[in-house]
């Protein structure tokens, strides 16, 4: 099935997966949405490659597919 | 001509300028400033320095000591007991006008009455530390008028009891806490260091005494409706806060999920709004929280700013969600 179809239905729930697995790694700042059916991970900092590796296969497995964006957000965001 | 470094400035040059301070340091304006009283060097030098001596915007490669004065006044009008010294020791001296020197304070931080959104506002933490940030929007609830800013700026990350005091300009801007007293906090959304945010907002009543005008402070102005847009990727947006002003910047994600630190931990929140700067400008700086984020547009509601990251990213509250939370609305 093309990544958009499937990712069309059930976007919010994907995302939700990918908070609780994501979202406690130290150099990651938050998820977002790049374009209509692609997620973004955005980052505290540059990362290694073990680092992205274990991002792909976050993403692989919980069904956001390889087609994502990486942003260094240049540190971490704080209130203003 | 010798090069003047802080590091290579002769011991001679220096004992003059000693010397000059000594008899010519700046004193202010007088209360009475007539020519007469300006030309008084008590009062119109502004500064003391060393450099090059300058004849018709040339240098001659003399080394000086230099008269900053607020005002250059031809010779003969200035009596002689206040004509300034053509040598200082044996160092030659030269008049440069630079008018006077102030503080550069940018207008968000001043003390505003009436109160408008876009400027300087605060409470008073517990802990004795003085903070200011950003005035977000006048809303009504059940005919009376309240400030909406963050809960973070005017409830202290939940920590301030209800009916505590606001201030503009916020304490850190300008410490009277007697005199700018506005509005006393009112409600809050509780911050949650464990689970899902969605909103960082409180309001606070503002005083019956309170003048207040619900025209965002320029380049924002009034809005054309308090009834909030939905935001949308691309969307550019502006707003006017503290610390950076003027702002404009374009909608990247409107259900970014992000972790934010706070002084009590690092929060999560869900359905925010992620703007980035135009590129010329950083879209929002510290001390800009709680201000309103606009659409260019429609000049609609759209955001209410809490968070940043690096210089490019900033990021907001959905207005409506704020809005529903509090159960008020903005007014234009």
């Amino acid at each position: 099935m093309p990544k958009a179809k499937r990712l069309r239905g059930d976007f919010e729930a994907v995302k939700r997966r990918l908070e609780v697995r994501l979202l406690p790694l130290d150099y990651v700042n938050g998820i977002g949405r790049a374009g209509s059916d692609r997620f973004s991970v955005m980052l505290v900092r540059p990362i290694t490659k073990t680092e992205s590796a274990h991002i792909r296969d976050v993403m692989q497995n919980e069904g956001a597919g390889d087609d994502y964006a990486l942003v260094d957000t240049g540190g971490p965001f704080t209130t203003r | 001509m010798s090069k003047l470094s802080r590091n290579s400035i002769p011991g001679k040059l220096k004992a003059a300028k000693r010397n000059a301070m000594r008899y010519f340091s700046p004193r202010g304006t007088p209360a009475l400033a007539g020519l007469a009283a300006l030309s008084d060097p008590k009062h119109n030098v502004v500064g003391i320095g060393i450099g090059h001596k300058l004849v018709k915007g040339k240098s001659t490669g003399d080394h000086s000591i230099r008269f900053y004065v607020e005002r250059k006044i031809d010779k003969k009008v200035i009596p002689k007991k206040f004509r300034l010294p053509k040598r200082v020791g044996n160092v030659g001296t030269d008049v440069i006008e630079t008018g006077r020197f102030v503080v550069l304070e940018s207008p968000q931080r001043r003390r505003m009455r009436p109160v408008r959104p876009g400027c300087s506002i605060g409470c008073q933490p517990k802990d004795g530390h003085l903070m200011a940030a950003t005035f977000g929007a006048i809303v009504a609830k059940d005919r009376k008028h309240y400030v909406l800013s963050n809960n973070h700026v005017l409830a202290n990350e939940n920590k301030l009891p209800l009916g505590s005091p606001i201030f503009q300009p916020g304490l850190r801007d300008k410490n009277a806490p007697r005199k700018d007293r506005i509005a006393k906090l009112s409600h809050f959304i509780r911050l949650k260091v464990r689970g899902r945010n969605k909103v960082d907002c409180a309001i606070a009543l503002l005083a019956k005494k309170t003048r207040w005008n619900a025209a965002v402070l320029p380049r924002v102005n009034e809005l054309k409706s308090g009834d909030p847009i939905p935001a949308a990727v691309k969307m550019v947006v502006e707003k006017t806060g503290r610390a950076t002003g003027y702002t404009t910047g374009k909608i990247e994600d409107v259900s970014f999920t992000v972790k934010v630190g706070y002084a009590s931990g690092t929060l999560t929140f869900v359905d925010q709004i992620l703007i980035s700067g135009d590129g010329k400008k950083p879209f929002s700086g510290g001390g800009d929280s709680g201000s309103l984020v606009v659409d260019r547009k429609s000049k609609r509601p759209v955001g209410l700013l809490f968070g940043g990251g690096s210089s490019r990213f900033a990021v907001a509250n959905h207005a409506s969600d704020v809005l529903q939370h509090l159960g008020v609305t903005i007014v234009a």
